[in-house]
Formats: C-alpha cells, sequence, structure tokens
C-alpha cells in the first residue's frame, strides 16, 4: 500500500484505491485528519461525518478485496453544501430554522449517484441562508475563508463547497448555483466549478431556493476530475419534476478530443463592462490560447439579470412565507429583509420577468447556431473582504459589491445554459475564473475547451495555501 | 416606496414586518421596482410566453 500526496486528484485516488495500492480507509482517515487540522480556520464544514465516511470506507476497501468492482470514484473523499439532503442527518440549508427538523430519510439523488459510483461522503459544508447570497457570510454559523487569504470571503452561496476543495481538505465537492452560486465561489476560491444546464442532474433531495432556476452541480482541481463526477452525477430522475429525460452524456471521455471544430466566441456588451482590468484580461488570455477573436453580443443581457433578480426574490420568498410570517426573528438578518422584499414583488412583474426569459432563451438559441463556445470573465472582481461595505466602485461606477458578484453568471443561469468556471492559471494575489459557457445540454462542449485550456496551462487550481 | 406602502402591501399578504425593519424593505423593494421598470420599458413581442424548457 503506498500513501497518496494530500493533494491526490479524484482520478489518482480511483485508481489507487481500485488497483489496492491504497486503501480507501486510508485516504478518507487522511482527508478527515485534514479536516480536523485546517477546517477550524476555514469553517468550510457544518458537519464531518467521520465515523460513517471510515465505515463506508472499510466497506469499499472490502468489496474490492472481494473481487467486486471498483466505482469510477471508488474511495474518493467528497462533501456537500448543507442542502443537499444526508440520510440520517438534519438539512440545515444555511439556517437556524431548519435545525427543527427532522434528519433526512434518504440521500439526495445527487450523493446518492456519487456514492453509488464509490465516493465516500465525509461532511456537509457552509453557505449562505437559503443560498440566498453570493458571499457565504452566514450569520448563524460563521463565514466561510477563503483558503488564498483567510480575511477574504470564498464567495456564495456555495461557499464552503469552494473553499473544502481549494484548500485540499477534499478533492471533490457538490454545490447548487441560481444566479451563480456554483461559478461565484469556484472563481473567487480558484477551482473549478460545473453548473449544468437546467434539468440535466436531479435534484431530489435539495432545499429549493427558486424552484425554476435552481440547478446543482461539482467543484474539483481539474478538467477530468470535473467531468469523471459529472458523469457520476447525470440521468433522468422522475423524483425530480424539472429533470430532463435524456441519456447521460459521458463527458470524461471527450477530453482528449481537442477543439477542432468549435466556434469559439467572446462574450462582448454587458459581458466587458463594469468589471476590474483582471478579469477582463483572464478571458482574454484563454481567448489568446484559444485563438479565439470573434466577438458576441448578446442583447439585453443586463435586462435579463433584472430579469433572474426579480424571479429569484419572488420564488425564494414564497418559498419561505410562512415563516417569513411567523418567525422572522429567526432568519440571517442578512437574508431577511431581502426575502420580505421579494414576498411583495406583484405577480405582473414576475410574469413579465418569466416573459422575458423566453424571449432571451430565444436571442440565446440564435447566436449558439454560429459559435458552440462563449468565453466571459466569471466574476467582475476577486473575492472582497469579509465584512466588506455594501458598496464598492467598478470602472468608475459604484455597485452593490456583494450582488455585483453574480453581474456574469446570472444571464446564462436564467435562461438555463450550462457555464463551467476555470480558474485562470497564475492570476496574481488572488484567483479569478474564466467563465466557458455553451447551449443547452452541450456541457461535451465545455470539457472540451476547459481541457485544452488546462493542458496549455492557462488554466490550473492548485491547492490554496492560506494567508491572513 | 415609503415604510408606510411597506407596511399596507406587507398587510395584504399577513406579513408582519417590525418597524424597525420597514426602511430597510423598502429600500430592498424600491430596487427590485427600478428592475421591474427596466423590464417594463423593453417592448416584448406578444409572443413571449413563460416556459421553462430548455431544448438544445
Amino acid at each position: 500500500m503506498s500513501t497518496l500526496d494530500d493533494d491526490a486528484s479524484v482520478l489518482e485516488i480511483a485508481a489507487a484505491v481500485a488497483s489496492r495500492r491504497a486503501s480507501a480507509r486510508a485516504v478518507v482517515a487522511a482527508a478527515l485528519d485534514r479536516i480536523g487540522k485546517r477546517d477550524a480556520a476555514l469553517n468550510c464544514f457544518t458537519a464531518v461525518l467521520g465515523e460513517r465516511a471510515l465505515a463506508d470506507a472499510e466497506r469499499i476497501d472490502r468489496a474490492i478485496g472481494g473481487g467486486g468492482e471498483a466505482g469510477p470514484l471508488a474511495g474518493v473523499p467528497f462533501a456537500v453544501k448543507n442542502l443537499f439532503d444526508i440520510h440520517g442527518v438534519t438539512t440545515l440549508a444555511g439556517s437556524r430554522i431548519y435545525r427543527e427538523n427532522p434528519p433526512a430519510e434518504r440521500d439526495a439523488a445527487a450523493v446518492a449517484a456519487l456514492r453509488r459510483a464509490g465516493a465516500v461522503l465525509v461532511g456537509c459544508l457552509n453557505m449562505d441562508e437559503y443560498a440566498f447570497g453570493f458571499t457565504t457570510e452566514n450569520t448563524h454559523y460563521g463565514p466561510t475563508r477563503n483558503p488564498h487569504d483567510l480575511t477574504r470571503i470564498a464567495g456564495g452561496s456555495s461557499g464552503g463547497s469552494a473553499a473544502a476543495v481549494a484548500a485540499g481538505l477534499v478533492p471533490l465537492s457538490l454545490g447548487s448555483d441560481t444566479n451563480g452560486s456554483i461559478r461565484v465561489p469556484a472563481s473567487l476560491c480558484g477551482v473549478f466549478g460545473l453548473k449544468p444546464t437546467y434539468g440535466r442532474v436531479s435534484r431530489a433531495g435539495v432545499v429549493l431556493f427558486a424552484g425554476s432556476l435552481d440547478h446543482v452541480g461539482p467543484f474539483a482541481r481539474s478538467v477530468g476530475d470535473l467531468a469523471i463526477a459529472f458523469n457520476a452525477l447525470q440521468g433522468p430522475d422522475p423524483m425530480d419534476p424539472v429533470c430532463a429525460e435524456r441519456p447521460a452524456a459521458p463527458c470524461a471521455g471527450v477530453l482528449e478530443r481537442g477543439i477542432a471544430g468549435l466556434r469559439i466566441g467572446i462574450a462582448g456588451g454587458h459581458f466587458a463592462e463594469l468589471a476590474e482590468p483582471a478579469a477582463l484580461e483572464a478571458v482574454e488570455r484563454a481567448a489568446r490560447a484559444l485563438g479565439a477573436s470573434r466577438r458576441v453580443a448578446f442583447p439585453e443581457a443586463h435586462r435579463a439579470r433584472f430579469a433572474a433578480m426579480l424571479i429569484t426574490s419572488s420564488e425564494a420568498a414564497h418559498a419561505h412565507l410562512d415563516n417569513l410570517k411567523r418567525r422572522a426573528a429567526d432568519f440571517d438578518p442578512r437574508t431577511r429583509d431581502r426575502f420580505r422584499a421579494g414576498a411583495l414583488i406583484p405577480a405582473s412583474h414576475y410574469l413579465r420577468a418569466q416573459r422575458f426569459r423566453a424571449w432571451f432563451q430565444d436571442r440565446a438559441r440564435e447566436i449558439f447556431r454560429e459559435v458552440d463556445v462563449v468565453l466571459t470573465p466569471t466574476t467582475p472582481f476577486p473575492a472582497p473582504p469579509i465584512g466588506a461595505p455594501t458598496t464598492t466602485r467598478v470602472a468608475g461606477v459604484e455597485v452593490p459589491l456583494r450582488g455585483h458578484l453574480g453581474v456574469f453568471t446570472q444571464p446564462w443561469s436564467f435562461i438555463g445554459l450550462p457555464a463551467l468556471s476555470a480558474p485562470i492559471a497564475d492570476p496574481g494575489p488572488l484567483p479569478l475564473g474564466v467563465q466557458l459557457v455553451a447551449a443547452p445540454f452541450r456541457e461535451e462542449s465545455l470539457f472540451r475547451v476547459a481541457a485544452r485550456l488546462e493542458k496549455d496551462g492557462v488554466v490550473a487550481a492548485p491547492v490554496a495555501s492560506a494567508r491572513g | 416606496m415609503t415604510e408606510a406602502d411597506v407596511e399596507r402591501l406587507a398587510a395584504l399578504l399577513g406579513l408582519p414586518i417590525e418597524p424597525e425593519s420597514r426602511a430597510a424593505v423598502a429600500e430592498i423593494f424600491t430596487g427590485l421596482l427600478d428592475a421591474a421598470r427596466m423590464l417594463a420599458e423593453f417592448p416584448l413581442p406578444d409572443d413571449a410566453e413563460p416556459a421553462p424548457i430548455f431544448r438544445p
């Protein structure tokens, strides 16, 4: 038996465990040890399931030792945002109120899918309350700290999921994304994050935030790791009414295919404004490496963002209206008044936003007949300090600091398009992501482009070493 | 949007909002109404129908 490095990838771990060069138990014990030593400073985890994880790992070792087939994720430790149901654990969704709920009776579909593939669940991760935020500055459970600089936010709402992977505590995690909640923390923490097409991955057993916009997806430190996890997560599920009845489209096998034949564009207009130069330069670096020069304009993208805000606020407030009426004092002060304002939105505004969504989706469909993948910044700037003021200046314009983090991610989740945030290599003091976007159910194109960028050294996600 | 407006709207929903929070809710709600105004200024064709179904 050999010992794997702490920063071993998903693929390295699964290969070592399958071939019995390493035991799943040793891999999981090492992950639990890292979490025990480092998470107090980072605050990624809200629960660590140590005994259960070790028992699962031993079961996998016994199965492989007995000649059983190792899954593609055999022995890979993973953790999930605490809005995924875990059998026997109360699902918090970042709230105090849900602490009173009984433990979940079964795993969420996405958790079950990774476990079926041999991965070992080691714990639950911090988030903005009910996923309403881009920062993971959670009043009940404390802020998650950015592994690259402990004085800064990890991004959100899946902040614990991004930070745990960036810090090397686990090589794989799950999050959810309504307006950017996978891609924003992936960018700020310097890891890969995939928001699949709406309906591609089942949300059964996930606490929804704004149901018509909610997605779930993985975080990892390499394109290959992200792809193998995405393979395991896909597939139809009657338990999620919006889950697409499409066969899985495995992506791990396409990474060597290169980008020949893919038409790659650079999003202009809205996606090239109100961003710091470093964020725009990250896109240009990726574009140069890919030989992409075509500028693509998505009309009315700024209005798409306004429409996404109205739909999100309205649906989210509706989901929590009973508790807002009965026990508003138990909400996080950072979300409470935003939920209440959302409850007041007239139905006509909500419906107009949904109609605009249909129009914008049609425009995007037309554009994606001409290009296969579009590049944009993921976030307009790197991670701000924890507790920063409510506004900041970007390109000479005052903007809401926290809300502006989603300025480039919201228009895509609004219309369900798959989007992958890839961390630019050597970005300077803090990480920044490049966002790759494709037509619905064309995740394969995203993976081919991301793999090429990774191969050329343009994007990379080394384990973070904290400052601060 | 005044605090009194917020109080009246919230009452229609049966949503109590304590007096000290009404100004904050009014400010956020004003932002949402601004977003709705930006959306209303765009002339949508009659055939733009809401349908959260996504096809290639």
